[in-house]
């Protein structure tokens, strides 16, 4: 069972091909990796499966419904590597209720919806603040409520852990490791995407390069250089240690 | 702004006090405060300037802000009007009050600059009532119910919320070019040349960054319809405030006109 | 160059008023025209902040003045043609609110100050966009644009202020007064049109579309 298609999607702009021939299937509940160099075309495909980018061909389809560039879906959210083009309201309850507000939600509903997002992002506290007096780490949890309070059943992170300090972004990884929603998180944080996808995607050049399994493609350490990236400190094998049963003293 | 500090805490240092004014629903407030700053902005006769100004301290009083905070409000404009206003006793007038030597000091001068003074008090202040007991915010979204058009509110809102990041950069900017021993201070074609440089990548980035909050926005449904929440409760206090707001301001109006 | 509350007479500021309303829905129908209306709303935000930065900078002047800020009245007209207006009156309505600065009563007249020059200027580069194809005709129209763009508008200020005045004033005193007043900030129009000129040089060598014009083939 299918949640996202993609077939043969390709991408252009403005003489240059970004996506050539990409397709993919992705069923749901999977939290999926989506790794590669810089100009590989990681956001351009985020952006063309949310609809912002209109394809220069090829079809993807949610549930089976076609995605049409320009129309709002709600039933895909993104979270933008920088949060702050993403929160554009005066408050952060305002930002959060922007989705459902204009899904036409009763508001009572709207008001749940915002409730409940923001106390499972732990931002419940700060819900009369105003954007620019948040931290970076709060920016990105309020930003992932805006998205959550949509109830998409397909999120797409681009860069999630990017600038946030350790606390914050280990707070995003069991948040994201609890989602139970169809994830696709482009990062180059790969420690973070061996830790929460079950499926790991390699694109290179505006092609899929590889499809599988986390520790095979990103263990891989031969394809991983061809792709201008390294294996994860992790799968390296002479740094691997075991976590129990290690004593220093006899 | 310039300077990267985030200046937009001053108007909203007083919103969360508690007064009559404070508690008046913003829509009437606006309105009957708008109505009386349009009075004030109308009367000609010099006579009323006490009532004027014991009017509008009547109201500031009411607030209950500190009256320090009015004094930052009023330097700038005041400053202003007094380059302009310190002239006219000299030139403007018929009838002669005194005369030092060769010059001469008009009455009708020195009336006029007394009620342009005595009205950017009073107007100044009323402004500063009717904004800073309220945020910005629920101003501007106040203003929208009372029928700003909607493109403009989203605008000021939208303007407001990115002042301050766009501030930053450019500080941040100015201060790696600091740092590379460029002198803002120092003229020179170079300098002016070096500061359009600046300028201009800081308007590239502005322009880019709203590509990528407008893609935010679609994203997210603007533009699809929706309902907006419902902020504003008026009640019977409310109506009668600006009653009386109002029947001062046209009392003001129709005794200068007759006087 | 904000006129503050209290000086203007009641016909001079509520017909300021009349005239920005009409030119502000005449600026949004225009807008509207072009561009998707949703995408108007943060580009007008985004550039409306930026040159609300801008227009606090302090630039060094040549002796014996130390530093002025620019009116950049020029330059939103080059950049965002009838964006201009409504970005203008924007400003100053965060200037009013958040600030304090300019005035309540005098918004109206406050936007013409500004946001008429803008408009004139736009106008004028409009027409002469097309023939701008070197680098020495971009740098003059550049410098006119910033220099007149300073100009106009003290030339609307002083109008106001000194014009509205009681009229027991000589009228050719009047007169004389304004001139030279405009004449004053002459140092500033000409720094301010060098400024210019370099902004449009810069931003055709990088984003020429910011100024409405196509990227230039490489040399």
């Amino acid at each position: 069972m299918t949640i996202l298609s993609i077939q043969d999607l390709h991408f252009t702009y403005p003489e240059t091909p970004v996506l050539r021939g990409l397709s993919l299937e992705i069923n749901p509940g999977q939290h999926i990796g989506v790794i590669g160099p810089n100009g590989a075309g990681k956001t351009t495909l985020f952006h063309t499966i949310c609809g912002v980018l209109k394809p220069t061909s090829g079809r993807i389809t949610l549930d089976g419904e076609p995605i049409k560039a320009g129309r709002f879906h709600p039933r895909i959210g993104l979270v933008f590597q920088y949060p702050d083009d993403q929160l554009f309201s005066p408050s952060v309850w305002d930002d959060v209720a922007f989705g459902p507000l204009n899904m036409g939600l009763s508001a009572d509903s709207v008001q749940e919806r915002v409730t409940a997002a923001l106390a499972e992002t732990g931002m419940l506290a700060l819900k009369e603040r105003a954007p620019h007096h948040l931290s970076g780490g709060q920016k990105r949890m309020v930003a992932i409520a805006g998205i959550r309070a949509m109830q998409p059943e397909l999120v797409l992170y681009d860069e999630p852990s990017a600038n946030l300090d350790m606390r914050a972004r280990r707070q995003l990884i069991e948040f994201i490791k609890r989602s139970a929603e169809t994830i696709l998180i482009s990062s180059h944080d790969l420690e973070m995407v061996l830790e929460v996808s079950s499926r790991v995607i390699l694109i290179d050049d505006g092609h899929i390069i590889a499809d599988g399994d986390p520790k095979e493609v990103m263990g891989n350490e031969t394809l991983m250089k061809a792709h201008g990236l390294e294996r994860p400190h992790s799968l390296r094998p002479h740094v691997h240690l075991p976590d129990a049963d290690f004593h220093l003293h006899d | 702004m310039a300077d990267g500090h985030n200046h937009q805490a001053d108007i909203d240092a007083y919103a969360q006090m508690q007064s009559p004014i404070h508690q008046w629903d913003t829509r009437w407030k606006i309105v009957g405060l708008l109505g009386l700053i349009a009075a004030f902005a109308m009367v000609q006769d010099w006579r009323f300037m006490p009532l004027l100004i014991l009017i509008t301290c009547l109201i500031y009083a009411a607030s209950g802000m500190p009256w320090h905070a009015l004094r930052h409000r009023l330097i700038i404009p005041g400053y202003v009007v007094a380059a302009i206003v310190i002239f006219l006793p000299f030139i403007s007038g018929q009838t002669v009050l005194a005369t030092l030597g060769p010059i001469i000091i008009f009455q009708e001068g020195i009336a006029l600059s007394l009620l342009i003074a005595v009205r950017l008090f009073c107007i100044v202040t009323l402004a500063f009532v009717m904004f800073g007991t309220d945020t910005f915010v629920r101003t501007i979204l106040a203003l929208r119910a009372l029928r700003l058009p909607d493109i403009m509110a989203d605008m000021v809102l939208l303007t407001y919320r990115y002042l301050y990041e766009i501030g930053a950069f450019f500080a941040q900017m100015r201060l790696a070019a600091r740092l590379r021993g460029f002198q803002g201070s120092v003229f020179s074609r170079q300098n002016i040349n070096i500061l359009a440089s600046l300028v201009g990548h800081l308007f590239i980035r502005s322009y880019e960054k709203s590509e990528r909050v407008y893609k935010a926005m679609v994203l997210r449904g603007y533009g699809s319809g929706g309902v907006r929440r419902e902020i504003f409760h008026s009640g019977a206090a409310d109506y009668v405030k600006t009653a009386v707001a109002l029947l001062l301001a046209i009392s003001l109006i129709l005794m200068d006109q007759l006087l | 160059m904000h006129i503050p509350d209290g000086i203007l007479p009641p016909l001079a500021w509520a017909g300021a008023y009349a005239v920005t309303g009409v030119i502000t829905a005449v600026s949004l129908r225009k807008i509207n025209q072009v561009d998707d209306p949703r995408a108007a709303v943060p580009k007008a935000a985004m550039m409306t902040a930026a040159f609300f930065v801008a227009s606090s900078i302090f630039f060094p002047m040549p002796p014996p003045m130390t530093s002025a800020h620019f009116i950049l009245s020029g330059t939103m007209g080059v950049m965002l043609g009838w964006y201009a207006f409504p970005a203008i009156l924007i400003g100053l309505i965060l200037q009013a609110i958040v600030f304090g600065h300019g005035g309540i009563t005098t918004l109206g007249a406050n936007a013409l100050v500004m946001g008429v020059p803008a408009l004139m200027v736009y106008g004028l580069f409009n027409r002469l966009r097309p023939r701008l194809t070197s680098d020495r005709s971009l740098w003059i129209s550049g410098f006119l644009a910033g220099f007149c763009g300073v100009l106009i508008a003290a030339g609307i200020f002083y109008a106001f202020v000194i014009g509205t005045l009681p009229a027991e004033i000589n009228q050719q005193a009047e007169i004389n007064a304004t001139l030279i007043l405009i004449l004053s900030h002459l140092p500033v129009g000409v720094v301010e049109g060098l400024f210019t000129a370099f902004l449009l040089n810069y931003l055709r060598r990088t984003r020429p579309d910011l100024i409405g014009m196509q990227q230039q083939p490489v040399t």
